[in-house]
């Protein structure tokens, strides 16, 4: 650290070099920043599920909102030793304005809803959703998303479905808080699925009993006109998440060769700067300086540098996901500081690590060599 | 008269490390380009056929694809009888479908793969004129299926005569089939009454009707927008194609966006890289000057050596690109191949020369406006 006043001063020398590395750096964390955030979305959307909640889905159906399981099960599934309770939601996906702007909707029984998924309502109120059919809860994204507010009368393009904000609530379920619920009659009437959910949740007593309750649910269920499927919520998301398991690898992919092709600019970039103070490194180990000394202070400045590119990358990418919706109205983007953090680190290491092999040479170099280069 | 090459050249060769660096910095960048572009070539090619100009779809209100669309099998009664669809002596062309997606197994893998099934009557070939069996006999009955040739290779390369398993319930290849390219292709055909019976479905997709005439189209799609019997939306089967190619080339725009940005980051490294090839040459750049060579040698001298460096890194990367060719990526249904043949790589090699230009004409500018006696001047 007490080498940092000479850092500030040689960063100073050469502006156009500086900003050029900052600029490279910043814009090459943007990309990664943009990158985390979907991933930060994807891993959200796991972290929200319960442990003991199960799902029970139609079986062998890839596409999960094309499901439809009857909610006469629900008393079936009541039965089976350790749930304690069940209910069915309907989903839908609307779109609203233009079909860039999907909404997921989940049609839902409330008060057997509210028990196995708490909500909070931060405004409006219950008791209005409860007095009104077309009443709606705006998850508290959502409502932010697209200005929508207690009191308006919202429609969808399909099936011309309107409607009434009657709250907005907050979910630590993020697929919930990302959407719309609606009563379920309400839904199914305008859906044609009465007596039908696409999904079933239910809530056992605790982890362990799992993996036995959806067996037994599935065995009860066998014989009925739709058999199910049942499994952990989180297993159950996982399976949904696969069909874009190849993209989010594409995305690592991106964000290897993104980290790649920065490493190589700031190397670049450290490389120029000692060469232009070879002579100045060379009186600074007459002066008394080892040579960890001098690499000290050439991956530091480098490191510095790096940060600050990474500062303006983070800040430009939280800007564009400030103003961007959520990816199909399903994965939420955002970049929660344990990323951000993330992406500064990737950047710091950047520097770091571009900076090794040039300040390793320079440090090697001989005092007697040094003085004596000119150029 | 020209700086000759050989002193750029050489000048080049001087700073080894620095050149190395910029030019595998461009090198990874034009990797990554050249293979996105390879991606969206890919998406081109498997949805470029854009079906039959004398369909139409027929698909729920409001529905956004046939898989998520539902009508009740009484539809058919009003949907046959629409004018504009076609008569072909015996039977009306129109092909009620049931498009669902179910888990499928393959034989010599447990995991299961998303894949898309459709259900239709033997009235479907006649409607859907791109397909063609290529391979075992056509026609689907019982559990015998046909497979399109993007199904197959998802599937892993299955064959004719292969059993696969949907909903719990196995069925036999009876054949493969080509479909012009379309999206039909990754689907796997099935008799609609036993899969309907499989997937507890009692409801079609959708209906696919050949019309009487192309220049009916309009009057047909009005009519059935517009009926109240039942509540459907119709498109011509190229919009219904087109629109469904868009989502999916979602993907590759988005990598070519990516990729662009991080080229930006590239030609700040070697705008770096030069404007420190020039200050490290002032005194030879003064010697030139004095010795005769004009402002404008000057300028070319340094560019060219700008493009040099980026277009040594965009062969390098243009051929690293090239091992993307080939590969595949699953999206939904679908299986794309990156096609990275010369299309790809003549823009990877165009990206590398505006990168070199870019890069090098500031700093070139920057090198021709010294005057000789600064540059002489500078140690």
């Amino acid at each position: 650290m007490r080498f940092l006043p000479l850092i500030l001063k040689s960063i100073r020398r050469n502006r156009r070099r500086t900003l050029l590395t900052v600029g490279g750096i910043g814009l090459s964390v943007f990309v990664i920043a943009a990158l985390l955030s979907v991933e930060a979305g994807f891993a959200s959307l796991f972290n929200s599920t319960g442990e003991s909640v199960l799902n029970v889905y139609e079986k062998g159906l890839a596409c999960p909102i094309t499901s439809r399981v009857f909610d006469s099960y629900v008393s079936t599934i009541t039965s089976v030793p350790n749930v304690v309770g069940a209910t069915g939601v309907l989903r839908g996906i609307y779109s609203y304005q233009s079909k860039d702007h999907l909404v997921t909707v989940s049609g839902v029984d409330f008060d057997a809803f509210r028990k196995l998924k708490p909500i909070v309502i931060r405004d409006g109120n219950g008791a209005d959703f409860v007095a009104r059919g077309d009443g709606a809860l705006v998850g508290r994204r959502l409502a932010a998303d697209y200005g929508w507010h207690v009191g308006q009368t919202v429609s969808f393009v399909e099936d011309r479905l309107t409607i009434q904000v009657t709250g907005i609530f907050s979910s630590d379920d993020k697929t919930y808080e990302g959407g719309v619920l609606l009563h379920k009659d309400y839904l199914s009437k305008i859906k044609r699925d009465e007596g039908r959910s696409t999904y079933l949740i239910v809530a056992v007593s605790d982890p362990g009993a799992v993996a036995s309750a959806s067996r037994s649910i599935d065995s009860a269920l066998a014989t009925f006109p739709k058999p199910t499927t049942t499994q952990s919520e989180r297993a159950a998301k996982q399976l949904e998440l696969m069909a874009l398991a190849e993209i989010r690898r594409m995305l690592a992919v991106m964000l290897v060769a993104t980290i790649i092709v920065s490493i190589f600019g700031a190397a670049n970039s450290v490389s120029m700067s000692v060469r232009d103070r070879t002579r100045e490194v060379g009186i600074l180990r007459s002066l008394g300086l080892r040579r960890s000394h001098i690499m000290q202070l050439l991956i530091g400045e480098s490191a510095l540098v790096a940060a600050i590119g990474g500062a303006i990358g983070l800040a430009a990418a939280a800007a564009l996901l400030a103003s961007a919706k959520s990816l199909g109205g399903m994965i939420p983007l955002v970049l929660p500081p344990a990323y951000a953090a993330g992406g500064m680190g990737i950047a710091i290491g950047i520097g770091v690590i571009g900076a090794v092999v040039p300040s390793v040479n320079a440090a090697r170099l001989r005092v007697v060599e040094s003085l004596r280069l000119v150029d | 008269m020209n700086i000759p090459l050989k002193y750029t050249v050489r000048s080049l060769l001087q700073r080894r490390s620095r050149t190395a660096l910029t030019v595998l910095g461009v090198a990874a960048v034009v990797a990554v380009f050249t293979a996105m572009v390879g991606l969206g070539q890919g998406m081109a090619a498997s949805f470029a056929k854009t079906g039959s100009p004398d369909n139409i779809v027929v698909l729920q209100k409001g529905a956004f694809s046939q898989s998520l669309s539902s009508l009740p099998k009484s539809s058919g009664e009003v949907i046959r009888y629409v004018p504009g669809v076609k008569n072909a002596g015996d039977r009306i062309l129109a092909s009620p479908e049931l498009v669902i997606e179910p888990w499928t197994t393959a034989p010599g893998s447990d995991e299961p793969r998303f894949m898309s099934a459709r259900g239709v009557r033997a009235v479907f070939f006649a409607v859907a004129d791109t397909v063609t069996v290529v391979q075992g006999t056509p026609g689907v009955d019982g559990n015998r299926v046909l497979v399109g040739r993007g199904a197959q290779r998802k599937l892993g390369g299955v064959r004719v005569g292969d059993r696969i398993g949907m909903f719990g319930e196995t069925w036999q290849i009876g054949g493969i089939f080509d479909a012009g390219g379309t999206n039909l292709e990754f689907e796997i055909l099935a008799d609609l009454d036993q899969l309907m019976r499989a997937a507890k479905r009692d409801e079609y997709s959708c209906y696919t009707v050949k019309l009487d005439r192309t220049a009916d189209a309009d009057r047909t799609i009005a009519l059935l927008d517009a009926d109240r019997r039942v509540l459907v939306t119709a498109m011509r089967e190229q919009d219904y194609y087109a629109s469904s190619a868009k989502v999916y080339s979602v993907v590759a725009q988005v990598g070519l966006l990516v990729s662009l940005i991080v080229t930006l980051g590239a030609v700040f490294g070697g705008m770096n890289t030069m404007y420190t090839a020039v200050a490290g040459r002032m005194r030879e750049i003064g010697t030139l000057r004095a010795v005769g060579f004009s402002r404008n040698a000057i300028l070319v001298s340094f560019l060219a050596e700008s493009l040099l460096l980026s277009v040594a890194g965009g062969v390098i990367g243009a051929a690293a690109g090239c091992l993307a060719n080939g590969l595949r990526l699953s999206v939904g249904v679908a299986n794309i191949r990156f096609i990275v043949g010369s299309g790809a790589v003549t823009s990877g090699l165009a990206l590398a020369v505006v990168v070199g230009v870019a890069g090098g004409l500031l700093p070139a500018r920057g090198a021709a406006r010294a005057t000789i006696v600064e540059a002489m001047r500078r140690v």
